[in-house]
């Protein structure tokens, strides 16, 4: 490189450093960076404090429930009782917390129809919630087409407010690479910060770890990001517009992205896609289960030894109340339930899908999506963590049906072998890479577009 | 102070919107915020219909049910319990508020507080998280947008033109021409208030009879918005009379805006978060436990308040048997029971929502600082889909389920016997008996009432707007120089 081009390097870098609204939304993602950081450690600590709580409470809350109810058995202290379920957050949290702000994470079950106790909501700030969260993720997919924006707006017209482009322009210098350098510097200082703030708070959250292929996978996501809005951006100031219009372009373009187009898609969604069966499936539990109360003791355990055909050998009697043909009625719930809960499954894998596909329109929400994704925050994530839930009351039904059929005296129950609540994370990155690959075309189409533009101003006027 | 020329600033009101009238893009900008405030009032009345039907249907399924139940054990019925459906406002259709955040159904039974369930929020995906359209989104996140878009340059035009400048040769006082470049500029920032006006019109045609409460309601609304809008006029003209040059305007305004609206929310909320944490629900069920078995619990009634009953009891009627008395002994001890732990849970949800208005209050008090905030709530109030009418939900809903329970108990007090109690039963035409379960919102006064800090903030936002013109005042520039 020769002298002269280093020098016209340094002066473009020093053009920025003179930039006050440059220099002030640089500092803004910088502070929103911190506040994010902080936040992210917070909400996930007070996840796990609470669920460590739990944990200490669990043996107590066994043993006062024997004391208090044990005297009628073991199937009335298990009308009492409740087992914890967690829903660890991973280290990932702490960049996206995604869903996990309105979603539960210690459901605890007991021994009754599922259906009634799978979709228990926590107990949370709705005001605070509606607001949002803010976590590095957001900050990342909201902020930093923005700080691209001010830095790219008047690249190009500030020069020709200025009067100084037909001095420029006199000059022995091809107009491809004067430009190239101009945006190309912009850009370097945009993409050099925002990957600086993502070093630096990936550090702090204890998340960057070089042979952590999510880590490569964010920052490349990010890269891509900052190329689309990039690519976008030169495509405005190239058209040959006043600063101010630039600005006013390219404002919209984020606020139609990054605002007015996902909530009218999320509301749109939400309406294509309603969910009366979880309602359906609520009642149809409580039908399932307290109309078995109302017919004969036989009529349900038929049923219930159609799905545990190991117990049909220990009748229960037919005349009188017994804790088996109890918690038999709890499961005709569950099995009444079954095809509501099944369409809700359904509807809300429908709303991930769509959620998707608006999302290549406003490249915000993509970003945003593939960041939960990343962090396995995201409701695909939750029904993962329902679908334990199943699986766990399962293995509670099996352990506790063998103690209510032999009915074991409540002094030789063993209160350690009660199996325990699993959700084992799953290996890879799951789900990302098909989510991935839409999104890089996306940013390479930008660019080509961008470079289309670069091109055609060098020819023209 | 202002010089008050009430003549020239109704005359530059005039031709400013006159001006406005005749340019090209302003036309489209205003075009495209009604368009966008009738199309989100679409979508939001499409989704609000869409819920209250559903919610309506499983409401009166629910009543069948209750109904159709055959003879039953009072206690029995008591756990068959019922489910509260909350029903949408109407005037969320204006404002979603916590609509979404909020649970939809409730499940009462005895013995226990439930939380409400199914909160859209818990499942959508991410993309509820930027906001949800409505006609508040549009009026309150891109109703200042308009704003500076149409204003950036009201007075920096005239100033790079010199007319400025040939106009205070003149004479012309400056706080009256920026009175009335403000007045122009209220004029086009009515615009989407009128696009509401028009939509609570027909809202009202469409909702049949809505009561005096709604139109109450929705003036509030409309005055808040004008409020804000107000300012958002105030600091556009500010920003155009003392900056230099339109540019500079623009960028004040939208980095003003970006701080107001989009960055400054977030923080506080994630600041609140962090400072102020409340309870967690399997926390408050686990002290709600131990707090009902301190006082023993109605299926286990071994604790010291049920021993005392059974004494008072027995030497009240005389008899020296449970059996002997006139009274079935589990019924009572099934009404004391509920007493005692309907306080206990009564006692942890007021302890839940104590945390979740000590953080509310923070947004308030901000809320002197940012009109957003000031705005935010304040129509959400109106529109009656805050947090705190959602809570009023909560209560009718425990009332009702605690009336319910308490009626089942005495029926199972008077009309079942003590020996082989759990084998009778009362004959279905006692269901009839029971009331239906319709939640009616409280009206706007009530709101008013438990947000005087709302609303101060709303009167505070006048007067900012004046600071703001005074400031423009004092520091205008005639010259670009």
């Amino acid at each position: 490189m020769t002298p002269g081009r280093v020098l016209l390097l340094r002066l473009e870098f020093r053009l920025i450093a003179r930039d006050r609204a440059a220099l002030l939304s640089l500092a803004v993602l910088g502070l929103a960076v911190v506040m994010a950081v902080l936040q992210g450690i917070g909400q996930t600590e007070r996840l796990a404090a609470s669920h460590q709580r739990q944990m200490r409470e669990q043996p107590l809350h066994l043993r006062r429930n024997v004391e208090a109810h044990g005297s009628f058995g073991v199937g009335n202290v298990l009308y009492y009782v409740s087992f914890p379920t967690w829903h660890e957050p991973g280290p990932w949290s702490r960049f996206a917390f995604g869903q996990r702000d309105v979603t539960p994470s210690e459901v605890r079950v007991r021994l009754l129809t599922l259906e009634g106790q799978l979709y228990d909501a926590d107990t949370f700030n709705t005001t605070l919630a509606s607001f949002g969260t803010f976590d590095l993720s957001f900050v990342f997919a909201f902020f930093v087409p923005l700080l691209i924006i001010a830095l790219c707006y008047d690249s190009v017209s500030a020069d020709r407010e200025a009067g100084l482009w037909p001095l420029i322009h006199s000059q022995p210098v091809r107009r491809g690479e004067w430009l190239a350098r101009r945006l190309g510097v912009r850009f370097t200082v945009a993409a050099g910060w925002t990957m600086f703030l993502y070093v630096a708070g990936t550090m702090v959250l204890g998340l960057l770890m070089p042979a952590d292929l999510r880590w490569w996978v964010g920052a490349g996501v990010l890269v891509l990001y900052q190329l689309l809005w990039f690519g976008l951006s030169v495509m405005v100031v190239t058209r040959g517009w006043s600063s101010t219009l630039n600005a006013l372009a390219l404002g919209s373009l984020w606020m139609i992205t990054a605002v007015a187009g996902p909530s009218l898609a999320a509301v749109s969604i939400a309406t294509q896609f309603p969910i009366p069966d979880a309602f359906e499936a609520t009642l149809r539990q409580r039908e399932g289960y307290h109309r078995m109360w109302d017919q004969p003791r036989e009529t349900t355990m038929v049923r219930f030894y159609r799905s545990y055909p190991e117990w049909a050998a220990m009748p229960v009697p037919a005349d009188r109340f017994s804790w088996p043909w109890y918690y038999a009625m709890q499961h005709m719930g569950d099995i009444d339930a079954g095809p509501p809960a099944l369409e809700f499954r359904q509807k809300l894998n429908q709303r991930i899908e769509w959620s998707w596909r608006a999302a290549l329109v406003f490249p915000p929400v993509y970003v945003h999506l593939l960041f939960q994704r990343l962090a396995q925050t995201d409701l695909r994530q939750h029904l993962r963590y329902l679908d334990s839930i199943r699986d766990f009351h399962e293995r509670l039904k099996r352990f506790w049906y063998a103690h209510l059929f032999r009915d074991t005296p409540i002094a030789a129950v063993d209160w350690t072998a009660i199996p325990d609540h699993r959700l084992t994370a799953e290996p890879g990155l799951p789900g990302l890479g098909e989510r991935l690959a839409p999104f890089a075309g996306l940013a390479a189409l930008a660019l080509l577009a961008a470079l289309w533009c670069v091109k055609r101003m060098e020819k023209g006027r | 102070m202002l010089r008050w020329n009430p003549r020239l600033a109704a005359r530059v009101a005039y031709w400013e919107v006159v001006a406005a009238w005749r340019d090209r893009s302003l036309q489209a900008t205003v075009a495209v915020a009604v368009v966008l405030i009738l199309a989100s009032a679409w979508v939001s009345w499409q989704s609000h219909k869409l819920m209250q039907d559903q919610r309506a249907r499983y409401q009166d399924l629910v009543r069948d049910n209750w109904l159709q139940q055959p003879d039953r054990h009072p206690h029995r019925a008591s756990h068959y319990g019922y489910l509260a459906f909350r029903p949408p406002g109407l005037l969320s259709v204006l404002d979603p508020g916590v609509e979404r955040f909020s649970g939809s159904s409730l499940f009462l039974e005895p013995h226990r507080q439930n939380f409400v369930n199914f909160s859209e929020a818990t499942y959508s995906t991410g993309l509820l998280r930027f906001g949800e359209m409505s006609p508040s989104l549009v009026l309150q996140v891109l109703g200042p947008l308009l704003v500076i878009f149409s204003g950036f340059a009201i007075v920096t035009r005239d100033r790079q033109s010199g007319t400025l400048a040939l106009l205070g040769s003149q004479g012309a006082s400056m706080g009256s021409l920026l009175l009335g470049k403000a007045a122009g500029l209220c004029c086009v920032a009515a615009a989407p208030l009128l696009a509401i006006a028009a939509v609570v019109a027909a809202g009202a045609v469409m909702a049949g009879d809505a009561g005096i409460d709604a139109w109450l309601r929705a003036g509030l609304y409309l005055l808040a918005h004008a409020v804000y809008l107000l300012f958002w006029v105030a600091a556009t003209v500010t920003a155009s009379a003392i900056l230099s040059g339109s540019r500079g305007a623009l960028l004040l305004l939208l980095s003003l805006w970006l701080a107001m609206v989009v960055v400054s929310p977030r923080f506080l909320v994630a600041a609140v978060r962090e400072s102020l944490p409340t309870i967690s629900r399997a926390d408050l069920e686990a002290s709600a436990e131990s707090g009902v078995m301190e006082q023993g619990d109605a299926h286990a009634a071994s604790g010291e308040a049920f021993a005392r009953m059974r004494e008072q009891l027995l030497r009240q009627y005389g008899v020296k048997r449970l059996e002997d008395l006139p009274v079935n002994y589990n019924g009572l001890v099934m009404a004391k029971g509920e007493e005692h732990s309907s306080e206990v849970f009564q006692e942890r949800f007021a302890l839940l929502r104590d945390g979740f208005q000590r953080q509310e209050r923070v947004l308030a008090l901000a809320a002197l600082l940012n009109p957003y905030l000031a705005v935010r709530q304040l129509s959400s109030l109106a529109a009656g889909s805050d947090r705190l009418h959602h809570a009023d939900f909560e209560d009718a809903a425990e009332r009702y389920r605690y009336q319910a329970v308490q009626r089942l108990n005495e029926l199972h007090t008077s009309r079942i016997r003590y020996e082989n109690d759990r084998g009778q039963k009362v004959p279905r035409a006692v269901w009839e008996q029971f009331p239906l379960f319709v939640y009616r919102a409280p009206d706007v006064s009530w709101a008013l009432a438990g947000n005087r800090l709302a609303i101060a903030a709303g009167a505070v936002w006048i007067l900012w707007a004046c600071a703001a013109l005074l400031l423009a005042d004092r520091r205008a520039r005639l010259t670009e120089r």
